[in-house]
């Protein structure tokens, strides 16, 4: 005895699963199927034994009342307190005092602007270069020597800026390494301070951050760290820095002179 | 302030038509009567406070034994981590148990002998894995849709359908000999 009809399909129609139309065919089909009504009287009497009451399964009389009393407390433990005691908004208000001075600290730090990082970096490299005595090379001062000894040591042509001698004595040219970069400097002296070139390739740099000027027919980026001005520009494919202590006003000079960089 | 709607008044007169309900389900997921009244004490506790989010319409039935299985499927994978060490009057128990209440080994005379087909029921449905069992019992017992099951078991209703299936191919296996007396 059996039916070629999927068993599942019965099942789903002994557990109501079935659409109104798919139910009333298959309730047909039991009228005439004797595989189905044997399979659904097997699966009634099983049903009937999963339902036969046990007298484990009576709820203990005891439990009710303890739950009541478990929600009772609970009800009383989460409930607010009516009155608060003036120590409550003692600690209230050095909660809010402590909250707005964290705020204030926070907006202040927002507020300051951020120095980007080529700058710290160009800056930091001049401070801890002057610390450590590292020496500028002695290189003759003129632009076609002092590329060559750039040649064999940084990836890209170097421009060297065309100061007048009499000015601004080369002191020497120095390879620096920073921001996973080689980067080339020349300094030049100027009433007993330092004027540093610094170029490097630029790649994905970006000066966005800082304050645009123009000198000349070049857009150059201004910006003061530790005690040293720094002025940035893009010059092709290289980013190009003069930085020094010195005032900014001859910091612009010296670059308006040194405008032709060959 | 507590709702006046959200207080133990109100719960209780939500909750307590559940209760029959949370306690066969507890008696058959715990081996004690102790553990089961912890276990629906503790789902009538976590519902409580969650009471007041109960989206209105929400079949409290279902969400009820939804929270009831969550529960014990935690001190489940406690009880994992931490074996309990049994005292010598479980291990008794146990032992009894072991060897004196073989389901799937009674003969039909034996069954109708012992007339205790109940208990035999019992046996049989602690020897499917949680999950079959209630399973088994939330679609032939308690008369839950797949749908319902499903959610209450967190998993797909093709999941419902086939442990739904081989739970009750086990069953008539283990109790054949109940059925054909």
């Amino acid at each position: 005895m059996s039916c070629e009809r999927p068993s599942a399909q019965l099942y789903l129609y002994l557990d109501g699963e079935l659409t109104p139309p798919e139910a009333s065919e298959m309730a047909q089909h039991l009228q005439t199927c004797h595989a189905c009504q044997a399979e659904m009287a097997a699966h009634r009497r099983l049903q009937g034994l999963l339902r036969t009451p046990l007298p484990e399964h009576e709820v203990p009389e005891r439990l009710w009342p303890a739950l009541h009393q478990r929600l009772v407390q609970e009800a009383l433990a989460t409930a607010p307190q009516p009155v608060r005691r003036p120590r409550h908004r003692l600690w209230l208000s050095l909660g809010s005092l402590a909250a707005l001075l964290l705020v204030a600290l926070v907006v202040r730090l927002w507020l300051t602007p951020t120095v980007p990082i080529v700058v710290q970096e160009v800056v930091d490299s001049q401070i801890r270069a002057r610390l450590m005595g590292v020496p500028y090379i002695q290189v003759p001062a003129t632009p076609d020597a002092i590329r060559r000894w750039f040649d064999d040591k940084v990836d890209f042509a170097v421009l060297v800026p065309a100061l007048p001698q009499a000015h601004y004595p080369f002191l020497g040219a120095r390879l620096n390494y920073f921001l996973n970069r080689r980067v080339a400097e020349m300094a030049y002296a100027s009433n007993g301070h330092v004027l540093s070139f610094v170029m490097f390739a630029d790649t994905g740099m970006t000066l966005s951050a800082l304050s645009p000027m123009r000198v000349g027919n070049r857009t150059v980026y201004v910006q003061t760290y530790k005690g040293y001005t720094t002025v940035f520009w893009q010059d092709g494919t290289l980013l190009c820095a003069l930085v020094s202590d010195l005032h900014l006003t001859v910091l612009l000079e010296a670059l308006q002179q040194a405008h032709t960089m060959t | 302030m507590t709702e006046p709607e959200h207080g133990p008044e109100a719960f209780e007169s939500a909750a307590k038509p559940h209760l029959p309900l949370l306690w066969r389900c507890a008696r058959r997921l715990v081996r004690t009567g102790h553990e089961a009244e912890d276990l629906v004490q503790e789902t009538c506790l976590k519902a409580f406070r969650a009471w007041h989010q109960l989206q209105p319409g929400t079949d409290t039935r279902a969400w009820l034994v939804t929270i009831l299985l969550n529960i014990a499927r935690d001190w489940a994978r406690k009880a994992l981590r931490q074996p309990e060490t049994l005292g010598l009057d479980e291990l008794t128990v146990l032992y009894q148990q072991d060897t004196t209440e073989p389901a799937r080994a009674a003969t039909p005379e034996h069954a109708a002998g012992q007339a205790e087909v109940g208990r035999l029921v019992r046996l049989a449905l602690d020897d499917l894995s949680p999950e079959f069992r209630m399973t088994v019992l939330l679609a032939d017992v308690e008369e839950f849709a797949y749908r319902e099951i499903a959610d209450i078991m967190g998993c797909p209703i093709g999941t419902v359908m086939s442990r739904l299936y081989r739970a009750r191919h086990l069953l008539r296996m283990t109790l054949q000999v109940v059925l054909e007396d």
